[in-house]
């Protein structure tokens, strides 16, 4: 309850910071505009077709985006963590792709797949399928070996291993990896619709940039933010539900 | 599948496994499409910008299709990015300025000038302009030596006219720090005394001499007088395959600037249906001169001009470059 | 004699395979393919070799590459002294956590690229704000991670402490940090990873310099092969990066790998 409040508090707090910042002309208004001139763009917007086509199209990249991540490097991940050649031999590789900044292939995409969403979706895909992939890596190889060789000894087959001891045990180790590469995927489907300009709202941010139209910058700002909220929240609700049985949630829900 | 489809997916697995990603640049047949009234369809690439509205205005005006012409016009986002989707084949034509056809061809990208499109003026106020802000004592092009100026982006006509400029004036080039700066961006910048001076096309330049900024140099003009800022660009392919839709493309255009002359307020008001300008603004903004005609000394001018800065290390073939 | 010798030789050889034998293949692949049909994007791996050679080997190593580093290192550092300083105080102040933590949770959600214009006009166009560009995207793993990790010190740990009589700093220093210190180092991962991207987007806007801006100078002067080169530039100094962070982890965590190694028995 009160830190409901204090939370309201620290919201409040901000935006009378932003008001009197903007009001002081510091930074001229025309490129700096109030909190209170946003706050009722944000709200005109709200109501207008255009702005939830703009939203649509920056969710449909990025569930796209996310979940070819996310398909392709389950899948991957699984035979490679589960195949011990495999994984020796990819590791080399794999260290090197994976720290290569996911926007370094933005000049790449763009030439490739000229201002598209295909082009977006390169640079979306790159850095979570990465991030999942290393994660189920490391799901894959905690597998208590006693448990292995238990359940080897009790004559379970592959399927019935993979089933019943590789995915439990991998199960928190992905649902981790997923967790971090949707945000991580809505940060890059955002900043490629402001780079390459594919539809979307990191491209109408630009536009208002251009326009120059401070308010309505800020107030698509102000939406990515929500966005990103949002998109954690339902991650974390994802996240509990799969998880109830481990005992990192449990603990969670207990305190 | 999709061309474009298809390089993604090599892109893809170049990216995964580092390797057997060549067969993107495929043999590429633009197949001849015709709309529903028999029109032949073509994908015109053009920056969101003022200068496109004549093109949009003579679209909807219907002048193509008198031409049997289907046009599209697709917005881009860069020059330098519509390159790409001309040469996959995602648009038929792009608009788009000479300076990155030098460097395409430079580069070895298989891309010519099919016409004219616009130009800057060779007297009176150009349509681009070096202003500086109203803090700054620059007044002459020879001051901007040892200043921050803004471009949109380097090394590309921008910078490669605005040294000329300078050297034309006493000035040392090398003295000039450049910093590249979006068009939208550069009266703030200046405005916070962060730079210089800014190389900005109108509505731009009215609006920093508004604020107190003054105006330095015309570039274009200093140094060559006409210079066209936009020309329609194809493949080579297109245009030795296709030469029936570069000739139906030429005339159309300049049917379409006849038009848009005598249509000025459908023009604007394009301005206004796709850039969102505010009527009174798009009624005063200054627009460049329309032609089809391409000048080749002009563009051989720019050339030299970029070899003697060392922007090239060898001369463009201007006349390959310039369709007949 | 000669068996003792040649185990040791053989294991070797056997790591150097595993280590380079897929990227072998993998350039073999791409030489082969590249090498019937001439593509416009994807040069032939010995051409990138050749760009690479030519354009870092050179005036661009100090002009470009070692001023994109330096800004990197400066906004990660930064990220992390302000996230573990700021992180130590949420964590440890309740009331501040509660009226801080909605703010925080908004502004971690908000793509740093959409922060840029403003950065700019607040703080020019040079090298201040491009590394506040990294730090706004970089402190926030550091900061959350270091507000759960100090949230989450077990309680008994805690208590007993402090009826030793450990308190405030020392008990921030020997107790507290250490025992928040795996979760701070995932946080210190994060945020290096996010750097790199972070030093590449700062160097999109409002530059002449840099790893990031070369690349894409190279896309759009359409020279491929350069454009490339830098791509694998950016590969290796992912790679080194993580390196480094390896080294740091083990030294840092060693008592925690340790651990979990007895735990797992």
């Amino acid at each position: 309850m009160t830190a409901r409040v204090l939370g309201l508090l620290g919201i409040l707090g901000f935006l009378v910071t932003w008001e009197v910042a903007a009001l002081s002309g510091a930074v001229s208004r025309t490129y700096l505009p109030t909190a209170s001139t946003t706050l009722l763009r944000l709200g005109r917007e709200l109501t207008t077709p255009d702005f939830w086509v703009t939203l649509g199209d920056t969710v449909i990249t990025w569930s796209a985006g996310l979940g070819i991540a996310v398909v392709a490097a389950i899948a991957l991940g699984t035979v490679v963590g589960l195949v011990p050649f495999l994984q020796k031999a990819t590791h080399s590789s794999v260290e090197f792709l994976r720290p290569i900044p996911s926007v370094a292939i933005i000049p790449l995409a763009v030439l490739v797949a000229g201002l598209s969403r295909e082009a977006a979706l390169m640079v979306v895909v790159y850095a979570p399928f990465w991030q999942v992939f290393v994660q189920v890596l490391h799901g894959v190889a905690d597998v208590d070996p006693v448990a292995q060789d238990t359940a080897r000894s009790y004559g379970l087959g592959r399927l019935d291993r993979l089933r019943h001891l590789v995915l439990p045990t991998a199960l928190p180790y992905v649902i981790t990896g997923f967790r971090l590469a949707a945000s991580v995927a809505l940060v890059l489907t955002i900043t490629a619709e402001l780079v390459i300009g594919n539809p979307g709202l990191g491209r109408q941010i630009e536009l208002y940039r251009s326009a120059p139209d401070a308010p309505g910058l800020y107030a698509l700002v102000l939406v990515t933010g929500g966005l990103g909220i949002v998109v954690n929240l339902a991650t974390r609700m994802v996240e509990r539900r799969l998880l109830r049985w481990h005992p990192s949630v449990r603990r969670e829900e207990a305190l | 599948m999709s061309r474009r489809r298809r390089g993604v997916l090599a892109a893809g697995a170049a990216l995964l496994a580092l390797g057997l990603a060549a067969c993107t640049a495929d043999a590429q047949d633009p197949p001849a499409e015709t709309g529903e009234d028999g029109n032949r369809a073509v994908t015109i690439g053009a920056l969101s910008i003022s200068e496109t509205a004549p093109l949009w205005a003579a679209v909807d005006a219907g002048v193509f299709a008198e031409h049997g012409l289907d046009v599209t016009v697709q917005p881009i986002q860069g020059g330098a990015q519509a390159m790409p989707a001309l040469i996959n084949g995602e648009v038929d034509l792009t608009i788009g300025q000479p300076f990155g056809v030098l460097r395409a061809t430079e580069q070895g990208l298989p891309v010519g000038i099919i016409a004219g499109y616009a130009e800057s003026y060779a007297e009176g106020d150009d349509v681009n302009s070096v202003v500086a802000g109203a803090d700054t004592d620059i007044t002459r092009p020879a001051d901007l030596a040892g200043a921050k100026v803004a471009v949109n982006s380097l090394g590309a006509a921008g910078d490669l006219t605005i040294r000329a400029a300078v050297e034309q004036d006493g000035g040392d080039p090398d003295a000039i720090e450049f910093v590249e700066v979006a068009f939208p961006d550069a009266a703030a910048q200046l405005e916070a005394g962060n730079i210089d001076a800014a190389w900005v096309p109108e509505p731009f330049v009215s609006m920093i001499v508004g604020a107190g900024g003054t105006r330095v140099v015309d570039p274009y003009q200093a140094v060559i007088p006409g210079l066209p800022t936009l020309v329609v660009q194809a493949t080579t392919q297109t245009v030795e395959q296709d030469p029936e839709l570069v000739a139906a493309v030429r005339e159309a255009l300049a049917d379409a600037f006849t038009w848009a002359e005598e249509n000025d307020d459908a023009v604007r008001q394009t301005l206004v249906d796709n850039l969102e300008l505010p009527e009174e603004a798009a009624a005063n903004l200054p627009l460049p001169h329309f032609t089809t005609t391409v000048d080749q000394e002009v563009i051989q001018a720019l050339a030299d001009l970029a070899v003697e800065h060392e922007y090239f290390q060898e001369a463009p073939d201007v006349d390959a470059i310039l369709v007949e | 004699m000669r068996r003792i010798r040649l185990r040791p030789v053989l294991g070797a050889l056997r790591t150097l395979g595993y280590a380079a034998g897929l990227p072998a293949l993998a350039l073999l692949a791409w030489a082969l393919a590249t090498d019937r049909s001439a593509s416009l994007y994807f040069p032939p791996p010995a051409t990138i070799a050749d760009a690479f050679v030519e354009t870092w080997f050179g005036p661009a190593f100090t002009e470009d590459v070692l001023p994109s580093l330096g800004r990197f290192a400066a906004g990660v550092l930064l990220s992390m002294v302000i996230g573990i300083v700021a992180g130590t105080a949420i964590g440890t102040t309740r009331w501040l956590r509660d009226l801080l933590e909605p703010m925080l949770e908004f502004f971690r959600a908000v793509p740093p690229v959409v922060l840029v214009p403003v950065l700019m006009l607040m703080l020019g166009v040079g090298d201040t704000m491009r590394i506040a560009v990294i730090v706004s995207g970089c402190v926030w793993p550091v900061l959350l991670n270091t507000v759960e990790g100090v949230r989450g010190v077990d309680t008994v740990l805690t208590e007993t402490s402090r009826s030793y009589r450990v308190r405030g700093g020392l008990s921030l220093r020997y107790v507290v940090l250490p025992a928040a210190s795996p979760q701070i180092m995932a946080g210190i991962r994060l945020c290096l990873s996010i750097g790199l991207i972070l030093m590449v987007i700062s160097e999109m806007f409002a530059s002449s310099s840099g790893l990031g801006y070369r690349i894409v100078y190279f896309q759009r002067s359409f020279m491929i092969a350069q454009m490339w080169s830098g791509i694998v530039l950016l590969g290796l100094v992912g790679v080194a990066v993580a390196g480094l962070y390896g080294i740091a982890e083990r030294r840092v965590l060693h008592w925690y790998h340790g651990m979990r190694e007895v735990a797992r028995g």
